[in-house]
């Protein structure tokens, strides 16, 4: 019987058999690297780990009593849920959160961090963070979140257990969705079936129309557009859209933090920020603009996944592999758009999506590189 | 005692649908800004009937039949080009069209200066033409003036610091004046300053990069490859070169084939009339496959100069060579 605490982690048997032992047997290791795609849990993992650990109830890991609720919901003093909005760590950062992890544990057994994005350390700011898990203090457990063991420094790998979450099938996301939020099993698998299987993007896809529409409007764009003009126009919208959900989330995080931080130091909202403050405003300012790009990478990404699978579809087809669509509700459509090219064509279209990717991330212009992007995904560049 | 000035006319901003306008001066792009302006203003009106005529290689009639009603136009909008060099026949058709004009046409005519055709010239202002002023724009305060007046258009903030240092990066054309401020209007957002100007034209990058471009997309390789690797010999950086060829080739590639009037276009595209339509010329005889293939290399290209590769003067060589290569053959 999987124990309450760790019911939500869709399709994990295998993770959370060996989570449940170590909580039972009650000397866990000291530092833990949990790794997954994107959407497949491991933050939950962590926390009902977490949770499961610091739980007095018998048996441990119950859910419902007080510590599990306030780990659960990130309020455990002597649980702390770490993240950054930089692109990297700084070695300052990580010598803050080592001072953290030297306080006592508080009212709980353990003092456990939790680093939700350990694969955002660079090879300095991992080495300092490799001294605190070499010697931990007394009753100290880190859990580091990564999406691969290969995207974080070897030498914090091997010094930590490895715990591997597996893509949950889209029957046992449907399942999740229905259960956890109630939603609807016709949506719930629709939607377990769009994110192939990323638990955050199915939830929200099955509950916001508009995100349902937007990818939509993604995946049918090798439908629509098929001549350069309108290839070129794409890559604009796509683009600008990126730009704006990035501007528009930054901007209104950045008014908030400052108006923060002005109350903080006792400043009104008009008044002037005193010479020796005005190095704390700026530093918000940078952090915000390089969260801008982050989030404009992460809303470009996600766009060039969902169109990775129009043409995953159409390449099933053309195998016919038999397997059910990501998009079964476009079938037809995708059977038409399947015989009107080669194999070949699908696999350079797909591949030109992950060179698109590559190129966005080594700092091509973002829209030059989906012009190319667009302009290859054409059937028949030529056609007037 | 100073000679008395004479008028020089109002500004192409100001100008509006009349039955005639004269366009005066030597500064072929005020000219050019002119009839694109009224061409957008007949655009959103079906009833107009458009005719464009060369005063040089006039036909006898040729402006009769332009100004005449038709079946489908009760109105008509006739360009004409080249007063300058105008042919007796044109002279002696024009004299007689002066004498009643029709009120529902608008006769938009260019002259860029000198003496031949002044009997005509006297005669358009006589019937109570619209002076326009396409005068050279030399002074400083002129440029700082046009960019201004640009943003403003544009519904766009510049600050002024920023104006200077474009006009003096890029002010010695004002053809590149303009296409440098719809480039910034284009593609930046918020306020533009002078970090902003810098970036783009710093060391007069542009005005280089504008030539390496057209150079490239009209085949002409040998111009193109010269002209950059003077700038890179002096120090240009060659990212804004890359986004300069970058953005020629989107608007050919977004043009080209499309059979939509210029003005319709523009406001579709965001683009600058003017600019549609120099888009348009310079995507005659290109392929859309080939202009496909370009807009791919500019992408690698882009990501050779930003360290992906061994040289970045060697990236934008193998970049222009491929553009040029896929160019017409005129
Ligand atoms: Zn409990």
């Amino acid at each position: 019987m999987i124990r309450p605490v760790f019911a939500d982690l869709a399709g994990q048997q295998r993770v959370i058999t060996t989570l449940t032992e170590q909580v039972d047997q009650g000397e866990p290791t000291h530092a833990w690297l949990f790794t997954g795609p994107p959407g497949s849990g491991r933050t939950t993992a962590a926390r009902a780990f977490a949770a499961a650990l610091q739980c007095t109830a018998s048996p441990a890991g119950c859910g419902t009593c007080p510590t599990c609720v306030s780990v659960v919901s990130g309020k455990h003093p002597d649980v702390a849920f770490i993240s950054t909005e930089k692109f990297e760590y700084q070695v300052r950062d990580i010598r803050e959160i080592i001072t953290q992890a030297q306080d006592k544990a508080s009212q709980a057994r353990w003092r456990i961090i939790i680093i939700e994005d350990a694969d955002r350390m660079s090879e300095r700011s991992g080495n300092v963070m490799l001294k605190a898990i070499e010697e931990p203090p007394a009753n100290m457990i880190w859990i580091l979140c990564a999406p691969s063991p290969a995207d974080v420094l070897v030498t914090i790998r091997s010094r930590c257990r490895a715990v591997n979450l597996s893509i949950p099938s889209t029957e046992d996301v449907a399942q999740l969705l229905v259960r956890r939020d109630g939603l609807d099993a016709e949506l719930a698998r629709f939607a377990a079936r769009a994110s192939q299987s990323h638990i955050g993007v199915a939830r929200l896809l099955a509950r916001d129309e508009q995100a349902r529409i937007q990818r939509e409007k993604v995946v049918t764009l090798p439908l629509r557009v098929t001549t350069l003009p309108q290839a070129m126009e794409a890559a604009a919208e796509i683009s600008k859209l990126s730009a704006e959900r990035a501007e528009h989330i930054t901007g209104a995080d950045l008014q908030h933090k400052v108006s923060e931080l002005r109350k903080a130091n006792g400043l009104g909202e008009e008044e002037n920020i005193p010479a020796g403050l005005r190095g704390q405003f700026r530093e918000l300012e940078e952090n915000a603009k390089r969260f801008a790009r982050r989030a404009s990478f992460d809303a470009i990404d996600r766009t060039l996944t969902d169109l990775t699978t129009f043409f995953r579809d159409v390449l099933s087809l053309q195998l016919d592999t038999r397997v059910e669509l990501v998009n079964e509700h476009l079938r037809e459509k995708l059977n038409a758009f399947a015989a009107h090219q080669s194999r070949e064509k699908t696999l350079s279209q797909i591949d030109a999506i992950d060179e698109a990717r590559r190129r966005i991330a080594a700092n091509v212009n973002q829209l030059m590189a989906l012009e190319a992007l667009m302009t290859r995904l054409l059937q028949n560049p030529g056609r007037r | 005692m100073a000679r008395a000035q004479a008028n020089p006319g109002i500004s192409w901003r100001d100008l509006t649908p009349q039955p005639l306008i004269l366009l005066s001066g030597s500064e072929q792009y005020l000219a050019s800004r002119a009839f694109e302006l009224l061409r957008a203003q007949a655009a959103s009106r079906e009833d107009i009937a458009h005719t464009r005529l060369n005063a040089q290689s006039y036909e006898p009639g040729e402006l009769l039949l332009a100004t005449s009603a038709s079946l489908f136009s009760t109105a008509n909008l006739v360009e004409i080009h080249d007063l300058a060099t105008m042919n007796e026949y044109f002279l002696k058709d024009a004299l007689a069209y002066l004498k009643s004009p029709a009120p529902e046409n608008v006769l938009i005519m260019h002259h860029s200066g000198g003496a031949r055709g002044k009997k005509l010239l006297d005669a358009v202002k006589a019937a109570g033409a619209v002076l326009v002023n396409c005068q050279p724009v030399k002074k400083d305060a002129e440029k700082i003036e046009f960019v201004t007046a640009e943003f403003k258009a544009a519904k766009r903030r510049i600050t002024n610091d920023a104006v200077k240092a474009l006009v003096a990066a890029v002010g010695n054309s004002l053809a590149e004046l303009g296409s440098s401020c719809s480039q910034l209007i284009q593609d930046t957002t918020g306020t533009v300053d002078q970090d902003v100007v810098d970036k783009y034209y710093g060391g007069r990058v542009e005005a280089t990069a504008f030539k390496v471009a057209d150079a490239a997309i009209a085949g002409n390789a040998q111009v193109a490859l010269r002209t950059l690797r003077h700038a890179l010999g002096t120090g240009t950086d060659p990212i804004p070169i890359v986004a300069t060829l970058a953005m020629k080739v989107r608007q050919l590639a977004k043009v080209l084939g499309v059979n939509e009037p210029a003005a319709v276009l523009a406001s579709q595209l965001g683009m600058a009339p003017w600019q549609v339509q120099q888009a348009q010329q310079q995507a005659r005889g290109w392929k859309r496959a080939d202009l496909a293939a370009c807009v791919e290399t500019i992408a690698q290209t882009d990501r050779m100069v930003k360290g992906g590769g061994r040289s970045p003067g060697y990236a934008l060589e193998r970049a222009i060579l491929f553009i040029a290569g896929k160019a017409p053959r005129h």
